[in-house]
């Protein structure tokens, strides 16, 4: 299941990059995130703050590191935890008939709902970060993606 | 699996600096730990997280009393009962006007909190000191507050969510429709 490496690349890249964009409105916006957190009421009410400023920073982070090739492969397991995670959460709200705003991307009212969608979408992400995980070596820090390449053609 | 914890370490490391960043600088940064305000429902004192309650999430006091609401407030299934027979407030249904077909509090208006800009027009002639009572489904819903919230911003003095909402008014068998208000 090795990739040719320019794609393993592109997934890589493509995966932090939308780890990055969805972090950015929680992080500007803890407060509704918060409140997207609450909605699914899965989460004890003590550890709702917590999560709402710690888990926007895993995020952006994690995907900072993915797009400058640094411990991408611990980057993107922890990006396959965390989309387990979300899509196991949006399965229970759709299960329990929740219609409420998932928090994924954009926290505004008209933001994505939880859907069964949602969950084909999240499992697609899932399988997405599993391919980059496998795909990825274990490189020293500081050294760009193209470094990288070069070694793996070597 | 050592230079795993080694990575995870230096993840984690980052992350708690950018966090304390954050918690320093941004400007609309919350507590790092979930505040609670006390209010009263039907069953008695019940603690929610703060900042449902309440827009102004960010405080420099430790204190939890600068957290609490006191515009908008909660409001028991009685206090709403009381306010309902003595026609001295507008209650508000938060929920969807789907849910609001389907039965609601005789009178009610119907506003779905993403919608008070559609509706903002109706409050017009209303007094600022009105007495203001929003309501959804129940406890798990938020829609009520958030609509409170929205009311309290325009400047009405007194408005209250009815904490327990209409699973409760209806176990009370108190006055319901499913006709349109006017």
């Amino acid at each position: 299941m090795k990739l040719n490496p320019v794609i393993g690349h592109l997934l890589r890249i493509i995966l932090g990059g939308l780890f990055i964009y969805a972090s950015l409105d929680s992080l500007w916006r803890p407060a509704l995130f918060a409140r997207a957190i609450y909605n699914y009421h899965l989460l004890p009410d003590l550890l709702l703050h917590p999560a709402a400023i710690l888990l926007p920073w895993v995020e952006m982070i994690t995907g900072i590191m993915l797009i400058a090739n640094i411990f991408p492969r611990t980057s993107a397991a922890i990006q396959m935890v965390l989309l387990a995670v979300f899509t196991i959460a949006v399965s229970i709200a759709v299960a329990r008939g929740l219609d409420i705003n998932c928090g994924c991307f954009s926290l505004d009212e008209n933001g994505t709902r939880t859907t069964v969608w949602k969950i084909g979408e999240n499992v697609l992400l899932t399988a997405l970060a599993f391919v980059v995980w496998f795909n990825a070596r274990s490189t020293s820090p500081g050294l760009t993606p193209l470094q990288s390449m070069t070694q793996e053609r070597e | 699996m050592r230079r795993m914890i080694v990575e995870l370490t230096g993840i984690a490391s980052l992350v708690i600096v950018a966090t304390l960043i954050s918690q320093l600088f941004f400007p609309n940064r919350i507590p790092f730990f979930t505040k609670f305000t006390t209010i009263q429902s039907d069953s008695g004192p019940v603690k929610i997280p703060s900042l449902l309650v309440n827009q102004v999430l960010e405080s420099d006091s430790d204190s939890e009393e600068s957290m609490i609401a006191e515009n908008p407030a909660a409001i028991t299934t009685a206090e709403t009962h009381e306010a309902f027979m003595g026609k001295n407030a507008v209650i508000i249904d938060a929920r969807e006007y789907a849910e609001f077909a389907k039965g609601h509090i005789q009178g009610a208006w119907n506003i779905p909190y993403t919608d008070l800009l559609l509706h903002v027009e109706r409050f017009d002639r209303l007094p600022p000191d009105t007495l203001l009572i929003t309501y959804c489904d129940g406890e798990e819903c938020l829609a009520s507050m958030e609509l409170a919230n929205q009311l309290a911003a325009m400047g009405f003095t007194r408005v209250r969510y009815f904490f327990d909402g209409w699973n409760s008014w209806q176990n009370h068998q108190y006055p319901v429709t499913t006709e349109a208000t006017p």
